[in-house]
């Protein structure tokens, strides 16, 4: 009997990925360009929502202002773009920005946890914003920077969705491998408790910081993407806004589910693009949702997902979150 | 029984904590041995917990010094003092409630292990493990390695306090009320799990539970609002009269 249910929930998995690996395919073969596009930035900000999910999902800390991270890398690119450099030299600036800006973030780590970080990481994304603003030499000012391409074979549009996506898939798988090794492991435990890890002889600074930068990393990436995307940085790349959104997008498909981010993403970068189309409040639109799902799914979307899935195979108690 | 060796496992020289106006730790002095079990024991609010809590690191003394096998450790932090092989449990537990049984232990085991860094799967979370049943065997708790720590009762979550403790390879162990709230049908488990700790473990014991303080030790320290008012063989500290005005006398049945 075991062994029937296993076989078949592998058939399931087997045949929802490959529906889901031929959709993502399909993409670029049957939408317009346009829509191309809107999934590419779907899946960028995805990105910077999956570094948020990171620290949110393993250690409860939540970032408010991980878009400074993410234009930090994007100032980073455009400013080597503007000196002439090759590509090398792009990623490596683009890189040296994310290190030393994630860095910032992750010493603050060090010393708050819970609402304080995500307050401190507020005021942090709001210096990088003012540094945008006030640094014109290096960023452009209130102009920001243009001109930014993506290198060469991914100018297309159907290339560079099909870049963004493997980025995006490569990290998150990476990211699973990381949760159920002993590094990830010992990230939960500090969730749990910081002072019991330090008792058994953990060095809970270290991994703080390293985990923040591995965020900080991602969320580089995605500054990356999301510039090569729109081939422009401004200011409100790094804002308040920007931050905010992502974190939104964390919450409503659902914090500390692998997929939740992406489909938030999903979420808010449709009714940003498309609803504003019709609907002049989106911002409206997107706030009565999140209270809907706060209230009702606190699990986000994914989360709802899986208890209306757990409901109908185990009408009685067990229900489990992934 | 259990022979008490020369060395000097933990020292502690004359402790001293302010908070404030309120002296918690007055002047303590004492010296555990290799294999030696030590009790400290008082009314509530003598300071049983503030000296633990000095001498695992968690709080720095006002003054006076703590010293593990002869090293200083006064300015080193708790995860430091962990390393150097001091270990605890706490009065209440405090486990990973959301993580399983088994995490625990992995938890505590990974402590020491230079795999603690490895961002991918390997034998140390990946299966049972040896190790991880072992520690849990000892502490008759393999049943339940998959359940959540939450779920666990009372006395299973003080029983999983002491394999985690011991996963560290303590020299030094220091045992926070272990007994509080648990049944007599836990307290039996319990004494026996502390009989059975390795013969050269030197154990520090805070009990509230007089007959169990005075059963499992060799030595005892009598705290009173800070202060220090007896320490000697557990027959001698029972008998005193400073000891029976302020505990027993109103412990009643000792």
């Amino acid at each position: 009997m075991p062994e029937r249910a296993g076989r078949r929930r592998l058939l399931t998995t087997v045949l929802v990925s490959s529906l889901a690996l031929v959709a993502i395919a399909a993409v670029p073969y049957t939408l317009s360009t346009f829509s191309v596009s809107l999934v590419t930035l779907v899946v960028a900000a995805g990105l910077l929502a999956v570094s948020v999910n990171m620290l949110a999902g393993e250690l409860m800390l939540v970032s408010l202002g991980q878009a400074g991270i993410a234009a930090a890398s994007a100032y980073g690119v455009g400013w080597a773009v503007g000196q002439g450099y090759p590509l090398a030299g792009q990623l490596l600036v683009a890189l040296a920005a994310t290190l030393v800006v994630s860095a910032v973030y992750a010493g603050m780590s060090l010393r708050t946890s819970g609402i304080y970080f995500l307050m401190a990481t507020l005021a942090l994304g709001m210096i990088v914003y003012g540094l945008a603003f006030r640094l014109s030499t290096v960023t452009g000012g209130e102009n920001g920077l243009a001109g930014i391409a993506p290198p060469a074979p991914l100018r297309q549009s159907w290339q560079f969705y099909y870049w963004s996506v493997a980025v995006l898939v490569v990290v998150m798988v990476a990211w699973t491998v990381v949760q159920r090794s002993p590094f990830g492991l010992v990230l939960r435990g500090i969730r749990e408790s910081e002072s019991r890890m330090r008792s058994l002889g953990y060095n809970v600074a270290a991994f703080k910081f390293a985990a923040v930068m591995i965020s900080g990393f991602v969320a580089g990436l995605a500054g990356l993407l999301t510039v090569w995307h729109s081939q422009f940085v401004s200011p409100s790349s790094a804002g308040f806004h920007r931050s905010a959104l992502v974190v939104v997008m964390v919450i409503l498909g659902g914090a500390g589910r692998t997929l939740g981010p992406v489909v938030g993403a999903a979420l808010v970068v449709w009714t940003e693009q498309v609803v504003s189309t019709h609907f002049e409040r989106w911002p409206t639109a997107l706030g009565l949702l999140l209270v809907v799902v706060v209230l009702w799914a606190p699990g986000g979307f994914v989360g709802g997902l899986e208890a209306a899935r757990s409901s109908l195979r185990l009408p009685a108690h067990s229900r489990t979150k992934g | 029984m259990i022979a008490v060796g020369e060395e000097a496992a933990l020292t502690v020289d004359r402790l001293v904590k302010r908070f404030g106006g309120v002296v918690a730790v007055d002047d303590v002095s004492f010296t555990l041995r290799r294999g030696e079990r030590m009790a400290v024991i008082g009314p509530n609010g003598a300071g049983k917990t503030t000296l633990f809590k000095l001498i695992a690191g968690e709080l720095r003394a006002t003054s006076g010094s703590t010293l593990i096998f002869g090293a200083d450790v006064s300015s080193r932090s708790d995860a430091r003092r962990a390393r150097a092989g001091l270990s605890r449990t706490f009065q209440v537990s405090n486990l990973f409630g959301a993580l399983t049984v088994a995490d625990n232990v992995r938890l505590a085991l990974l402590a020491r292990r230079r795999n603690r860094w490895r961002p991918w799967p390997d034998a140390s979370v990946r299966r049972r493990g040896e190790a991880v049943t072992q520690a849990l065997a000892s502490v008759a708790l393999e049943h339940r390695a998959g359940v959540r720590v939450a779920d666990l009762s009372h006395g299973e979550q003080r029983q999983l306090e002491i394999a985690m403790a011991l996963l560290n390879e303590p020299r030094i162990l220091l045992l926070d009320e272990p007994a509080a709230g648990l049944s007599e049908a836990e307290r039996v488990v319990l004494r026996d799990l502390i009989r059975r700790l390795p013969p050269d473990l030197a154990v520090l014991l805070i009990e509230h539970d007089m007959s169990l303080a005075l059963d499992l030790t060799q030595k005892v320290l009598c705290l009173h609002n800070g202060v220090p008012i007896a320490m000697g063989a557990p027959g001698e500290v029972r008998a005193d009269p400073t000891v029976r005005t302020v505990y027993l006398g109103r412990a009643g049945a000792a």
